[in-house]
C-alpha cells in the first residue's frame, strides 16, 4: 500500500505547492475577468459617447434643415414679359439676348 | 474603516454578470493546469515573480481571446501556447542583450519551490547554451513529456522539426554534462 501522499518528484525540480497553485490560478483568473470587465466598460462608454454624438448630430441636422431659407424656384419669363422688365428697367440683357429678344418682337432695328 | 469598501468581490458574483458557462469552463482550466503553466513559465523567465506575471497574463490574453478557439487542438494545448509566448515575450523584454551574469548564463531557476542537486543543475545550465527553439523542445518533452505533436500544436511547428530539434538538443546536452563529468539520465 502506498501511503505516500506527497506531489510526485517533478522531473524539472520544481515541486509547486498545492496551495500556491490555487492561489495563483485565483489570481490569474480574477486578473482576466478584471481585464474583462474593464474591457467591456470601456466598451460601454465608447458605444455610449458614440451614440450621444450620432443623436446630436442629427438633432442639429434637423434644427438647420427647419431654419434655412429656402431658395426660391427658378422663374422662367414669357418674351413679353421679359420686354416689359426690359422697358421697365428691371433686367439687363447682354446683346445677344437683346437681339433675340427684339426678333421674337419683330424689331429688326434698335 | 469599513471593511466591506477595501474587500474585493468574491469572485462568484463577478462570474455571474459574465458568460457563466465559458467562464466556469475558464476557471476550472486555470484551476487544473496554473501548477503546470507556472512551472513552464519559470523554465523560460528564470524568475519566481517574473513567472507568476506570465501566467497572470497568459491567463488574461486567454480568456479576451476565449470564443477564438476553433477545437484544432486541445483546450489546454491552446491555453499553453499563451503561457509560453507570454514567458518568452518577458524573458526577452528582461534581457534585451546577451548577459553577461554568471547567475543567468548557470540557467537555473530562481524560486522558492526550486529544489535541484548538482545533476539538474548542470542540466539546466546546459539546457542555457540551447538555442531557443531546440531549448523549449528539450523542455516540454523531458520534463514535460508531451507528446510532439502537442509540442507542434503549442510551437506551430511540425513534428519532424521538432524531433530533430530535441535530438540536436540531447546530442549538445551530453556533450555538455560530459564535460562537466556529470550524466544525464537518459530518455529513450
Amino acid at each position: 500500500m502506498n501511503l505516500n501522499t506527497a506531489p510526485p518528484k517533478r522531473r524539472d525540480g520544481i515541486h509547486v505547492p498545492d496551495d500556491f497553485a490555487a492561489e495563483l490560478a485565483e489570481r490569474a483568473t480574477r486578473a482576466a475577468v478584471a481585464s474583462s470587465l474593464r474591457r467591456l466598460r470601456l466598451r460601454k462608454i465608447l458605444w455610449t459617447a458614440a451614440a450621444t454624438a450620432a443623436v446630436f448630430a442629427g438633432v442639429l441636422l434637423t434644427i438647420r434643415t427647419e431654419t434655412t431659407p429656402s431658395v426660391a424656384p427658378a422663374t422662367e419669363l414669357t418674351s413679353d414679359e421679359a420686354w416689359t422688365a426690359l422697358e421697365q428697367g428691371d433686367i439687363t440683357l447682354t446683346d445677344d439676348e437683346l437681339l433675340e429678344l427684339a426678333e421674337l418682337h419683330g424689331i429688326t432695328t434698335l | 474603516m469599513a471593511s466591506w469598501l477595501i474587500k474585493p468581490r468574491p469572485l462568484f458574483r463577478i462570474l455571474d454578470t459574465m458568460q457563466p458557462d465559458a467562464l466556469r469552463d475558464f476557471t476550472k482550466l486555470v484551476q487544473q493546469h496554473a501548477d503546470q503553466w507556472y512551472r513552464a513559465a519559470l523554465r523560460i523567465v528564470l524568475d519566481h515573480s517574473s513567472a507568476q506575471d506570465a501566467v497572470q497574463d497568459a491567463s488574461v490574453k486567454m480568456w479576451s481571446n476565449w470564443s477564438t478557439f476553433r477545437g484544432d487542438a486541445q483546450r489546454s494545448t491552446w491555453a499553453y501556447r499563451f503561457v509560453v509566448n507570454e514567458a518568452l515575450s518577458a524573458r526577452r523584454r528582461s534581457r534585451p542583450v546577451a548577459t553577461t551574469d554568471p547567475s543567468e548564463l548557470a540557467g537555473v531557476p530562481d524560486s522558492p519551490y526550486f529544489e535541484a542537486d548538482a545533476v539538474l543543475r548542470a542540466l539546466y545550465t546546459a539546457v542555457a547554451q540551447l538555442p531557443e527553439q531546440q531549448r523549449l523542445v528539450f523542455q516540454f518533452r523531458y520534463f514535460d513529456e508531451l507528446p510532439y505533436a502537442d509540442i507542434a500544436n503549442i510551437l506551430g511547428t511540425s513534428q519532424g522539426g521538432l524531433k530533430a530539434n530535441y535530438h540536436h538538443a540531447v546530442a549538445k546536452i551530453k556533450k555538455t554534462m560530459v564535460g562537466l563529468n556529470l550524466d544525464l539520465h537518459s530518455e529513450s
